[in-house]
């Protein structure tokens, strides 16, 4: 009879849902494989197995894969980023992070890339940089999946554009000077500073959240979420149910 | 094999899998063991079974002022005179109500919110009770309520919410208690529960 393989794998928890009677489906992001869906037995007793588990934490596991479900048999504890209790800003920006890993992310060569994303963007919105965070994560998703805005030339007419405000096409994928600009539809004015502010995210990589300058978290702002938003939603067709509860809770 | 000889479900079968599988914690595989039980069961107990659900659904209803699901409107809590009307216990479903009941060491009333704030799941505080608990507490206020969210993030995020809202500096408001459970060894606690119950430990003298 063959063996169990068990594989040991560290990952974060992103969101999870109650499953059966004690059950528990999480959806785990790693750095190997990206968001898997894994099983967790009788999490809702007492398990020894099991360290307190919830969402958006950093945890040990022990799992055997199988095809759609793997089972976990063991989770330690390894970093939690959030105090308890978490705030209701805090839990919708992560859960708006969450949403956009799972929905939007392609997962494949950049799973790496998009576990220290997260981690890097939990810590910003435990440090209640929230805004600041989203349109961060919202940047550099939009670069590894490779529909980031063309921010320097006008698409049209290929001139480089000189620091002025210009309307991001969506169909496109980038600016267009006022010259070239024929379309009505499907488009959003970018000032010159979001123009700015946007290429700097593009370009420079948060290693120490300690370091960041307070003016670039000025730059952010609810508007310039929104706009990004809008062309996210353009490109991949999808409605995060989370930001629906973000922007009602703006009103 | 041939085509025609390949033994095809009938479409019956098919469309009570396919209502099951609709239920929660119910996958298309438990769906067809549980179709098959049906089929194999006396009449008699699947129209008993029947009965009593097209019966629950019928007669069962959402109390108008704890949201509780019961038979009579207000339902028997409510308009309990004996109970003590000075505490409000805030529970997510009536599932957490009727555990707290069986305790029989709670004599307050309840309100209900009805799910948790899981703005994944597309539920924020407008697709809650959350309101009809302010109104309830603005309009009648209690000496107490406690706070019987899940100890989860998301609960713990819809009770921040609920204190943050009630603006009556007057009404104490408590939690559960949060640690060890009863039988359980500290050496095997994780630390988050352990600092948990460090934080909730409570003086004897």
């Amino acid at each position: 009879m063959e063996k169990k393989k068990y594989l040991n794998f560290e990952g974060i928890t992103i969101s999870s849902r109650d499953y059966g009677e004690y059950d528990k489906i999480f959806n785990i992001l790693t750095e190997d494989e990206g968001v898997v869906t894994c099983i967790l037995k009788r999490i809702k007793k007492t398990n020894q197995n099991y360290d307190s588990i919830d969402i958006f934490q950093k945890m040990e596991f022990k799992a055997s894969a199988r095809e759609n479900l793997w089972l976990i048999y063991e989770a330690k504890n390894k970093y939690s980023w959030f105090e308890r209790p978490i705030n209701l800003n805090k839990l919708i920006s992560s859960n708006i992070i969450a949403e956009l890993c799972i929905k939007v992310n392609s997962i494949n060569e950049n799973n790496r890339y998009v576990y220290n994303l997260i981690n890097i963007c939990l810590y910003l919105i435990a440090e209640n940089h929230i805004i600041f965070s989203l349109i961060y994560f919202q940047v550099k998703i939009l670069l590894s999946e490779g529909i980031f805005p063309e921010l320097n030339n006008c698409l049209v007419c290929n001139n480089e554009l000189t620091p002025l405000n210009y309307y991001l096409v969506f169909e496109n994928g980038g600016l267009i000077c006022s010259e070239c600009m024929t379309v009505k539809n499907n488009r959003i004015l970018l000032s010159e500073n979001e123009i700015r502010f946007l290429k700097y995210l593009s370009k420079n990589e948060i290693l120490n959240i300690n370091k960041i300058n307070t003016k670039l978290l000025e730059n952010a702002d609810i508007q310039l979420y929104k706009k990004l938003s809008e062309y996210i939603k353009y490109h991949t067709n999808q409605e995060l149910k989370s930001e629906k509860i973000f922007f009602s809770s703006l009103n | 094999m041939n085509q025609n000889n390949k033994a095809s479900i009938s479409s019956i079968i098919s469309e009570l899998i396919s209502h099951l599988s609709q239920l929660p914690g119910i996958g298309p595989k438990t769906a067809e063991r549980l179709a098959f039980h049906i089929i194999k069961a006396p009449e008699s107990k699947i129209v008993s079974l029947s009965e009593s659900l097209v019966k629950a659904k019928q007669m069962l209803t959402f109390c108008k002022i704890c949201f509780i699901v019961t038979e009579n409107d207000p339902c028997s809590i409510c308009s309990n005179d004996f109970r003590d009307k000075s505490i409000l216990c805030v529970v997510h479903d009536s599932i957490d109500a009727f555990a707290i009941e069986n305790t029989n060491t709670y004599s307050g009333n309840y309100h209900i919110l009805n799910g948790s704030i899981s703005p994944i799941n597309g539920i924020g505080p407008q697709e809650l009770t959350i309101s009809n608990l302010l109104d309830r507490v603005k309009n009648n206020p209690p000496k107490e309520i406690i706070i019987a969210t899940n100890p989860t993030i998301e609960g713990d995020a819809t009770s921040t919410y609920i204190i943050n809202q009630i603006t009556n500096t007057e009404i104490n408001i408590s939690r559960l208690a949060i640690g060890i459970p009863i039988g359980g060894d500290l050496d095997y606690t994780d630390n988050k529960t352990l600092v948990q119950a460090f934080n909730s430990r409570q003086s004897i003298r």
